[in-house]
């Protein structure tokens, strides 16, 4: 049975409706409505339904305008009329010129021919939900577009300026300190242009979303981070710790895994409280029921509670206490959403911050 | 004539870039610094800072987090007249383009508008006319 074809059935006669449903169960999830109040009920409930049967003529109202009615609020569902009245043709014809009806049907229906409307209709919807599920994926791409080349004004432009003004001065200006300062103005800017090219590439690979999975072992992935991390962490004072609780098997593709905790772990180690003496940054992990569990824990500033809903989003910053690019939590909530993860934060302000992430392993 | 100056600016690179080329000028007496436009604007209201009449300066960002230039320049010119008349405030951005030259018209309250990268040179032409 195709549980995923949802068919509803109008009919104000039920010796048909339990006639369409004894044929077609099987098949298909089959929904049956004897007036077009029940009518709408299912489709309330049902946003899923593919295709809609509706008899001509009904007590209560006329199958063609029930269905020129649903039309706006429910444009998705395949629209199919039934009559067995040949007056009711010109009606008909009139309401698949509009729009309203995809298909119409002679009374009394054979199986064979609703079963091959169903097929056309199924396909049919099928290239309409693909649309319009690449249009939105095309907007949101476009909207992406439209702050990328908003930012680029502010955080490629911004360093290059820094650059620029740093090197024009040190030309105005004669004293060998003041240019050694200008010089580290001029590095600082170029490192930090670097970086930020560097979470645009990330940006981009995420989007391609061109995974190549693999198994990965949590302890070699330990061993990694607590090289990658041991100078920051030693040149800041915060005690870096690891632990891992069980470890089956973890597939998932192993760069973006890395790139996840490696941007809550900076995220971690950068927005440390300045003045503290037990600054700590802890990673907890393991795999159970074939699911990847990973704690980033920080004894940092914290983040107040009316930004934690936006901090997901592109370009968005907190705060001015660190250089941020606004690019980093959105990529990792791009690449668990990829790889069928999820994440969570909990945020005391001037306490710390837990982030939770799971990603099911493939 | 030396004045006190105020930059507002989120990036600490770019504040200290301005006020290498404030200092270089000698033009200023005093450089305030603030990465964040809410702290400068707690500044400017403070009573020490309201009893002050000399002229002072002011280079404002515009894209900023938490409070951008324009809502710096809202909530600037809801201050008593008696602050505004102090300042002279000195657009300091990189987003020259025409829609915020446009928004920014509709600020008296700015003096001059000066795009990044900031040089002596057009720091000199701004502060030259308040020489005379």
């Amino acid at each position: 049975m195709n549980e995923e074809i949802k068919i509803l059935y109008l009919d104000d006669e039920v010796n048909n409706l339990v006639a369409f449903k004894a044929y077609f169960r099987l098949d298909y999830q089959i929904f049956v409505a004897e007036n077009t109040n029940e009518a709408l009920k299912i489709l309330e409930e049902h946003t899923d339904l593919r295709i809609i049967f509706t008899d001509q003529r009904m007590p209560d109202k006329l199958g063609t305008d029930f269905l020129d009615e649903i039309r706006v609020i429910y444009p998705l569902p395949v629209r199919i009329l039934l009559t067995a009245y040949a007056d009711d043709l010109n009606t008909a014809i009139d309401a698949i010129n509009k729009g309203n009806v995809y298909r119409y049907v002679k009374k009394p229906w054979s199986v064979e021919a609703i079963s091959a409307v169903i097929m056309d209709a199924n396909r049919y919807y099928l290239t309409n939900s693909l649309l319009s599920v690449k249009n939105k994926e095309l907007e949101q791409a476009y909207n992406e577009l439209d702050k990328f080349a908003h930012s680029v004004s502010h955080d490629i432009r911004g360093p290059l300026a820094g650059i620029m003004a740093a090197a024009q001065l040190a030309q105005d200006i004669s004293d060998l300190n003041e240019i050694g300062e200008l010089l580290q103005i001029i590095v600082n800017s170029a490192e930090k242009l670097d970086r930020y090219i560097l979470t645009i590439h990330d940006y981009y690979s995420v989007r391609r979303g061109e995974f190549n999975i693999v198994d990965i072992n949590l302890n070699t992935l330990a061993d990694d981070l607590r090289v990658m991390y041991e100078a920051i962490a030693n040149a800041k004072g915060i005690r870096f710790t690891i632990t891992i609780n069980n470890s089956d098997v973890f597939r998932s593709d192993e760069v973006s895994v890395k790139l996840v905790l490696n941007n809550l772990l900076s995220n971690a180690f950068k927005y440390q409280k300045k003045d503290y003496n037990y600054k700590y940054v802890h990673l907890e992990m393991g795999v159970e029921r074939g699911v990847a569990t990973f704690v980033v824990k920080d004894s940092g500033i914290g983040i107040p509670e009316k930004y934690l809903g936006e901090i997901f989003k592109l370009f968005f910053r907190a705060t001015l206490l660190e250089a941020g690019s606004g690019l980093g939590l959105y990529n990792v909530k791009n690449i668990l959403t990829k790889l069928g993860g999820q994440i969570t934060v909990n945020s005391v302000e001037n306490v710390g911050t837990e982030f939770i992430v799971s990603i099911p392993t493939k | 004539m030396k004045y006190p100056f105020i930059v507002i600016d989120d990036s600490p690179i770019d504040c200290l870039i301005v006020k290498k080329v404030i200092g270089f000028s000698g033009k200023s007496s005093d450089v305030r610094v603030f990465n964040d436009a809410t702290l400068a604007l707690q500044y400017i209201e403070n009573e020490e800072e309201c009893k002050r009449t000399s002229i002072s300066f002011i280079t404002l960002d515009i894209m900023m987090p938490i409070m951008n230039g324009f809502e710096f320049l809202d909530k600037f010119i809801d201050l008593p007249k008696s602050i505004q008349d102090r300042y002279k405030i000195i657009i300091l951005s990189l987003s020259n383009n025409e829609h915020t030259l446009k928004r920014l018209q509709k600020y008296s309250v700015i003096e001059a508008i000066v795009e990044k990268p900031i040089t002596m040179d057009k720091f000199a032409a701004v502060i030259g006319k308040f020489n005379g």
